[in-house]
């Protein structure tokens, strides 16, 4: 019973301030929350890149191909990041919620959750990062079919994108389409 | 110096309808290389050199790299290729001449990747077929198919923001650099010349605008070239 | 960029979609559509020009030298027949020239050997009518000694026994000779 009388006491003072800073307050949490993900990119993009140092050492030769397929399969690993940076940027600068109708609650739980939202950009941050340091191991061992390596390992990290992208949806409906103001 | 936010300004109105320097930086883009296309092309030598060389290794490179990843017959795509790679690379590095770069807009990558798609889908079609395509959508287990339909529509969304993503981060920071050292100068020299800003945003610039702008064309020219011909085999 | 470069400063949305959707459209395919006319389309088509001209050239080049070697190939083949040929003509003069010397050669021994026979026998028969002449002489020489000593009185035997050894001694001084 405490708690719930704590909770409920909680929300009544959070009510009690502006709707705007409250929306605005909230914003910030959930910009904050939203770069979380970098956290997926950072650990894949490492791994591809021991892999490309391994990939040179033992094959010195193939370096301009493994330096290639690399930065391809990191860039592409970065894209969680980029992301949440994007949702982050909109929260900050173009917020929708600020003009939004709807319970200042609501609104509120929509920032945080928008940004929470993103944090699911580790898991293919780190995933096409595994893809792009086996891709460099592959390439470092036979230069000769970057070429369809690149390729394959493109489609692969394609695919692995797409929980970020329902994640992505999630964030933009929850901030420009909401469905939950109107009920 | 205020910063009234991030977004394209207004260049002018036709009617109702705002022209963003969006489009305005694009036309100017569309021009310079109607141009230089038009200049090179009128009188070819036998022997290439100087500026007809490197058009002719940019027309080769982009030849080659079509036929290496979509095959030998699919070389008619190269002038979209290019299309995508010359737009797009030199939408993104004209944040170094002071531009706003069009490929900051999300309408503009958005387009290119919609356009994609629509490349991707009519090819695919094309060629297996209306209802071999379709049914490449119940592959493995026709369960699976809404996941399949999502998994197709997250290409191009993936694609468009990636590519915005990337060149609007670069031109907030750089925004967010020239503003924090025009304010240094003022704060620690008295100047309102912002001689800060001369140098210092250079190692950054080479890095969000020319590194990240160029390999986010590749990798954006890349992706259509393998989902085009993916949808082909 | 520079706010203070700003003449309209009425900014749209960061995240925004807007009408600038439909005109990148349009200006993407213009753009697409002048690439290709007057870039890739022209370009491209003078470097495989180009390029088939000069495999043309190499073509023929080619098939210049392959010309040239088959008659090279050809005229060799004359000559080592023509050498050939040579060869066997001056074989057959020369063995000609050596069956003719062997045959004069042997027509000289077998006359050779012939007239070595021809002599001996020459020899001979000049050697018997000489020891005849001889033994005649030897007899006429004898009568005279006899006739000289006739007035002696000579005893038959005796005389033939001296007579038989004369002849036996001269003899052999002749016969040595």
């Amino acid at each position: 019973m405490e708690t719930t009388n704590f909770i409920v006491k909680f929300l009544e003072w959070l009510m009690s301030f502006d709707p705007k800073a409250v929306v605005l307050g909230a914003s910030a949490i959930g910009a904050g929350f939203a770069m979380i993900a970098g956290i997926g990119p950072g650990i894949g993009q490492g791994y591809a890149a021991g892999k490309g140092a391994e990939a040179v050492s033992r094959n010195p030769k193939s370096q301009r191909e493994t330096t290639m397929v690399m930065l391809l399969g990191a860039a592409v690993a970065e894209t969680s990041g980029i992301l949440a940076l994007v949702v982050a940027l909109i929260m900050l600068f173009g917020n929708p919620l600020i003009s939004a109708e709807g319970s200042a609650l609501v609104i509120m739980a929509s920032a945080i959750g928008a940004g929470l939202s993103m944090i699911a950009g580790i898991g293919p941050g780190v995933g096409q990062g595994y893809a792009a340091g086996k891709g460099t191991e592959a390439v470092g061992k036979r230069p000769k079919l970057q070429s369809s390596v690149v390729r394959t390992m493109l489609v692969g990290q394609a695919v692995a994108q797409t929980t970020g992208i329902y994640a992505l949806v999630i964030s933009l409906v929850l901030l420009f389409a909401n469905p939950l103001f109107k009920m | 110096m205020g910063i009234e936010g991030f977004g394209p300004r207004v260049a002018f109105f036709i009617g109702d309808i705002p022209v963003t320097e969006t489009v305005t930086v694009t036309w100017f883009i569309m021009f310079v290389l109607f141009v230089f296309s038009f200049l090179v092309t009128r009188n070819m030598k036998k022997e290439a050199t100087g500026v007809q060389l490197v058009v002719e290794t940019i027309v080769r490179t982009i030849n080659n790299l079509t036929k290496q990843n979509m095959g030998e017959k699919n070389a008619a795509f190269a002038p979209y290729v290019g299309t995508l790679m010359l737009l797009i690379g030199i939408s993104n590095i004209i944040g170094l001449f002071g531009l706003r770069p069009p490929t900051a807009d999300l309408n503009t990558t958005m387009c290119l990747s919609i356009m994609t798609f629509v490349l991707t889908q009519f090819f695919g079609m094309k060629s297996k077929g209306i209802g071999g395509y379709a049914k490449g959508f119940l592959e493995p287990i026709p369960l699976l198919l809404p996941l399949n339909i999502i998994g197709e529509l997250a290409n191009p969304v993936s694609l468009g923001f990636r590519l915005f993503g990337n060149i609007t981060a670069g031109v907030i920071i750089m925004t967010l650099l020239y503003g924090a050292l025009g304010s240094f100068t003022q704060l620690l020299l008295g100047l309102t010349v912002p001689l800060l800003q001369a140098g210092i945003p250079a190692v950054l610039h080479i890095y969000f605008d020319l590194f990240a702008g160029l390999l986010q064309s590749f990798i954006f020219t890349m992706l259509t070239m393998v989902f085009i011909s993916g949808a082909m085999e | 960029m520079n706010p203070e470069l700003t003449i309209a400063s009425l900014r749209l949305g960061l995240v925004e979609i807007s009408p600038t959707f439909v005109f990148q459209l349009i200006n993407t395919f213009i753009l697409y559509l002048i690439l290709r006319k007057f870039l890739f389309g022209p370009v491209t088509k003078f470097m495989a020009n180009r390029e088939n001209e000069i495999k043309d050239q190499i073509q023929y080049a080619q098939n210049l030298e392959d010309q040239a070697h088959e008659l090279i190939a050809q005229y060799e083949k004359k000559l080592e027949s023509a050498e050939d040929e040579g060869k066997e003509i001056i074989k057959k003069q020369t063995q000609r020239a050596e069956n003719r010397a062997f045959e004069i050669i042997k027509t000289a021994e077998t006359e050779i050997d012939t007239m070595k026979v021809n002599a001996h026998r020459e020899l001979e028969r000049e050697r018997i009518k000489a020891v005849n002449e001889l033994k005649d002489q030897i007899s006429e020489l004898t009568i005279m000694a006899a006739s000289k000593v006739v007035e002696k009185d000579l005893n038959e035997a005796d005389h033939k026994a001296l007579i038989d050894q004369f002849i036996n001694e001269v003899g052999d001084v002749q016969w040595q000779n």
